[in-house]
């Protein structure tokens, strides 16, 4: 019974947090990467400025933006008539969260092995 | 808030033991059961099988999950592929877990590296064992104690 009811709950967890694989996939890219790095200096950007000095085109720099945007880790905002981009540390941040509790749980593996091997 | 942020996990421990005694403690089914904190339901350590297993803390009792063996290279690679939890929907994608052994002046480097998380659910892996962490520290002492009983 106990065990349905833990079965049930993970299932709602696993809905709910189906969301955090894109941003993986989104980091997965050098343009896009330097475009996160550019907004974290000096966000929010436009396009053009997000373009200049790279040998990538406006469309591209645009679908890359799109593919962070999708991912959670930027958005876009319009002032006047110009488009702003800037980043959206939040998905970043609890991804690099998750990862630190995996690998936590990784440490105290290692430390049962090693207690089990040097004291057994 | 610094950008970088891996796509894998990469830890290491070294251990005050020969590396033929680590690659036991890791491979051998019941030394694996003791020290991961797991009951083997069915299924051996040989590559290409799909093991089914049960976490073995009284609180946490049930839990059933599976791994998928992948390569054993005695006595320095180890490595499976799993999605651990409760809950293992069908063609979930899974992450890459890798031991590799090298033998120091001391004992043995274990290394540990997890990979493949932009093909899974981040938050359903790092809450697979969330519930359980007072259940590792408990699994802990009770192997302190299985081994201070077992000299």
């Amino acid at each position: 019974m106990a065990g349905n009811i833990r079965q049930s709950r993970s299932r709602t967890t696993l809905r709910r947090t189906a969301s955090s694989a894109p941003v993986f996939a989104a980091l997965g890219d050098k343009t896009r990467l330097l475009l996160l790095e550019r907004l974290a200096r000096g966000g929010p950007l436009s396009i053009t400025s997000l373009t200049e000095h790279t040998r990538v085109t406006r469309q591209a720099i645009t679908k890359h933006l799109h593919v962070l945007a999708s991912a959670g880790l930027a958005r876009s905002s319009r002032h006047g008539r110009q488009q702003l981009w800037e980043l959206e540390g939040e998905a970043l941040e609890r991804a690099r969260q998750q990862l630190g509790t995996i690998a936590d749980q990784w440490d105290c593996a290692l430390s049962r092995l090693r207690a089990h091997v040097e004291c057994g | 808030m610094p950008l970088t942020i891996s796509d894998r996990i990469e830890r290491q421990i070294e251990i005050a033991a020969p590396r033929d005694r680590v690659w036991r403690a890791i491979t051998t089914e019941s030394e694996f059961e003791r020290w991961f904190g797991i009951r083997i339901k069915s299924g051996k350590f040989q590559p290409g099988v799909r093991l089914e297993v049960l976490t073995t803390h009284p609180d946490f009792a049930g839990i059933v999950f599976h791994f998928t063996i992948v390569e054993m290279k005695a006595p320095e690679y180890f490595s499976w592929r799993w999605v651990p939890g409760a809950l293992e929907p069908e063609g979930e994608a899974t992450t890459l877990v890798e031991f590799t052994l090298e033998e120091t002046k001391n004992g043995t480097l274990v290394k540990i590296k997890e990979s493949g998380f932009d093909q899974i659910s981040l938050g359903y892996r790092a809450k697979a064992f969330e519930d359980n962490t007072g259940g590792w520290e408990h699994q802990a002492k009770s192997l302190a104690n299985y081994v201070a009983q077992n000299r």
